[in-house]
């Protein structure tokens, strides 16, 4: 099976319809919200505020609170598949940045950061957003205060936090990272609804990836002491395992562990999730693209339109709704679609007891899977 | 030389004496050439040389372009002449791009056979009758396009120095690394005074130089700080100009201060990296005041011209070949509409403006080494 076949993908979905809600709310160990969403306009606001109702409210996650969210802008700001905008296709959408940031303001965020490792630059993220056509200014004004920052080097910060992953880690033992992961009370992963080339998947835990900074696990870091200009991105060191971080950070723990990246950037993901936790996830699948995670990932990349939101407070179970609603069996594992390079974050994740990927155990609210069912990638079955 | 009977081509810089019977042809020495003479490097992407990069690791471009408004602003009014150095071994040699990277700052390229050119034109080989050919049209377009067109370099930062001395590199550099950012700047040669209509539509004025400047210069820098703008200066002018008072913001590489309604950006350290310096003028200035900005820029580089009415984006691709990718072009004048013709293909076309989420863009044809896009 290249794929999953529509016919396939129902078969799967299925289960917990067939299964009936009882049932699954009775077995289920998490709650993932899905709606259907065809646009970033008017009906954005209410799908959300739905969303976080379903699972609880926000107010009862983050009244009082530091909220930071880590946005997914990977790659240059200036780049674009075809003249459509980034946050069509490869980045979070700004407009759903400020109507979390609205709708946490409102359930009463004491503060809310603003967070991405903007690619080799370690300039104000504002500038970032700016350069890559966000209007800043509407975010920073959406809730009573707004900070922006990017973590790709020391920001704001006056030192790194070194967050160790309990039980030791699948590829390092901590992660060296600016302050603002540490010094927040509630962490989102606002994500896009994405192929990746090396991971397989990049929802909301594959957006974790993102916050290592490049000045110690960048291509071009200092070997001792991080340099604060950000150089090159994280291949080196995470993909193909050529260096070592910066002397800061904790050396691998295996430095005769497997050099391919499809055994290594899962493994860092995992890592990350299991550090700093992600305490809500929310997919973007409005209108994102297929094939691979970015422009750069050569011929058959498109933009798409899903027009779905997934959001839940487990990254695990999160995502594993959202491959579903891609068309892939988050069941599955290396060598199987989309995971056919890589191990499966899902799989490792579950492992490490992050959270279920098993469909049967997530209870799904508000849309079912079935009926926002889009499949990534079309087979002669679908 | 009967090439160039029927050509743009009017003036040929010889050694010598040059050859008898020309007539319609200016023959002059190159010490006598009625221009300013800017020696320059090849344009294009620089040889890669084992182990280096540039600073942000992307591919080092060589334009002239610094150089010539250089010489533009050290003497305005003449006309400026570009002479390029002998290539470098293994570097491309797109003569095309030579005569783009000087006439789309108001320059010209003193053409340069070379030998593989002149002994093909020599000997009458097809190939080199169609390169010649090809710089001839290419010559008729320019003038067309860029003599017309070459208004004033639109700004929002000044960069202010001598351009000479101790403090030539820094200056010379910042130029050259603000062009690579895609930073539109206007370069202001410091003398004795700086007439208030020269900081004009700036809202940031980069001061390189080590030295306070005189006095007439210093009043007019301080005017501009009170009137709202924002200096970025060296401690000695910084210490110059009285009633500057610390403001406590955070910055990197800044002391940042208040003057009247504007502000001032003294070092924490001194000044010797000028990609920081040109990063740091961006920053502060905000990229959110970029005139425009190309979205999948490859290797182009962009320059905006204005006289108020007509705003002018000029886009060299120092590629040398067309992009792989669509170009949008962002743009933050208002305009009705927008024309584009590039040099392969000069019949104007109107372009179609996307204004979606508060951004005006334009997608641009697919051009190899030069377009230019009208705003009306």
């Amino acid at each position: 099976m290249a794929c999953l076949s529509r016919r396939s993908a129902l078969q799967l979905v299925g289960g917990g319809v067939v299964a009936g809600r009882a049932a699954l709310q009775a077995a289920a160990t998490a709650t993932v919200a899905v709606a259907r969403c065809r646009t970033y306009g008017a009906e954005l606001a209410p799908t959300m505020a739905k969303m976080f109702d379903q699972l609880g409210g926000l107010a009862g996650m983050v009244k009082g609170k530091t909220v930071a969210i880590k946005v997914n802008m990977t790659g240059g700001a200036t780049w674009r598949l075809g003249t459509k905008p980034a946050e069509l296709t490869h980045y979070t959408h700004p407009a759903t940045v400020g109507v979390l940031i609205d709708q946490l303001g409102r359930a009463g965020a004491r503060r809310v950061r603003v967070l991405e490792s903007a690619f080799q630059t370690g300039e104000p993220l504002e500038e970032f957003m700016y350069e890559s056509g966000w209007d800043v200014a509407a975010l920073g004004t959406a809730a009573g205060r707004v900070e922006f920052e990017n973590t790709n080097n020391l920001g704001k910060g006056s030192k790194y936090v070194r967050m160790a992953v309990p039980g030791g880690g699948l590829l390092f033992p901590s992660y060296e990272l600016n302050h603002s992961y540490h010094d927040c009370d509630f962490l989102i992963s606002l994500a896009k609804l994405k192929e990746h080339v090396t991971a397989g998947i990049t929802l909301s835990m594959k957006n974790m990836f993102g916050i290592t900074p490049c000045t110690i696990y960048g291509d071009g870091s200092p070997k001792d002491e991080p340099s604060e200009d950000p150089k090159g991105g994280r291949g080196a060191v995470f993909h193909n395992g050529e260096r070592q971080p910066a002397k800061i950070a904790a050396a691998e723990l295996d430095a005769k562990s497997p050099r391919d990246a499809g055994y290594r950037v899962v493994r860092a993901v995992v890592d990350l999730c299991a550090a700093r936790p992600v305490d809500l996830a929310i997919v973007d699948g409005i209108e994102t693209m297929a094939g691979g995670e970015g422009p750069w990932c050569g011929p058959g990349m498109r933009h798409v339109a899903p027009g779905v939101l997934v959001a839940g407070r487990n990254c695990v179970s999160t995502d594993a709704v959202g491959a579903a609603i891609m068309g892939f069996d988050p069941i599955t594992g290396r060598g199987r679609p989309p995971f056919e390079g890589c191990d499966s974050t899902l799989e490792l994740g579950e492992a490490r007891g992050l959270g279920t990927r098993d469909l049967k155990k997530i209870e799904v609210v508000g849309t079912s899977i079935r009926e926002v069912l889009y499949l990534f990638r079309r087979t002669a079955g679908a | 030389m009967a090439l160039l009977s029927g050509t743009p081509f009017n003036c040929a810089v010889v050694d010598g004496d040059g050859p008898p019977g020309l007539t319609g042809i200016t023959v002059v020495t190159r010490a006598k050439a009625p221009a300013v003479v800017v020696e320059g490097e090849w344009p294009g992407v620089a040889p890669v040389k084992a182990g280096s990069a540039g600073p942000t690791g992307s591919p080092w471009v060589d334009s002239n372009g610094w150089k010539i408004r250089l010489a533009q602003a050290r003497e305005p009014g003449r006309a400026v002449w570009v002479q390029l150095k002998t290539p470098e071994a293994g570097q491309e040699v797109n003569r095309l791009l030579a005569m783009a990277d000087a006439a789309w700052c108001g320059a010209r390229w003193v053409v340069d056979f070379g030998d593989d050119l002149a002994r093909g034109l020599a000997a009458g080989n097809d190939r080199a009758k169609g390169q010649w050919e090809r710089l001839v049209r290419a010559a008729a377009f320019f003038e067309q396009h860029c003599g017309r067109q070459a208004l004033a370099p639109a700004a929002r930062l000044g960069v202010l120095s001598s351009y000479a001395g101790e403090d030539e590199f820094l200056a010379e550099e910042v130029l050259n690394l603000a062009a690579r950012r895609h930073l539109a700047y206007r370069v202001l040669v410091k003398g004795e005074a700086l007439a208030a209509e020269s900081l004009a539509g700036l809202q940031a004025v980069l001061y390189c130089d080590t030295a306070a400047p005189a006095k007439g210069v210093l009043a007019a820098l301080e005017a501009f700080v009170r009137g709202g703008g924002l200096l970025l200066a060296r401690r000695a002018t910084v210490a110059a100009l009285r009633g500057a008072t610390p403001t406590g913001e955070s910055y990197p590489r800044a002391v940042m201060y208040k003057l009247g309604r504007g502000r001032i950006a003294g070092p924490k350290h001194e000044w010797d990296d000028p990609y920081l310096l040109a990063l740091d003028a961006h920053l502060m200035l905000s990229k959110r005041n970029d005139l425009v900005r190309l979205y999948n820029p490859g290797l182009l580089l962009p320059q905006v011209t204005s006289d108020g009415k007509r705003t002018v984006v000029q886009v060299v691709n120092f590629a040398g070949r067309g992009s792989a990718n669509d170009v949008v072009l962002l743009v933050q004048t208002k305009f009705g509409e927008a024309v584009f013709v590039s040099l392969e293909h000069p019949e104007p076309r109107r372009l179609t403006v996307q204004r979606e989420a508060g951004r005006t863009e334009l997608y641009l044809p697919a051009f190899g080494i030069y377009g230019v896009v009208e705003l009306r």
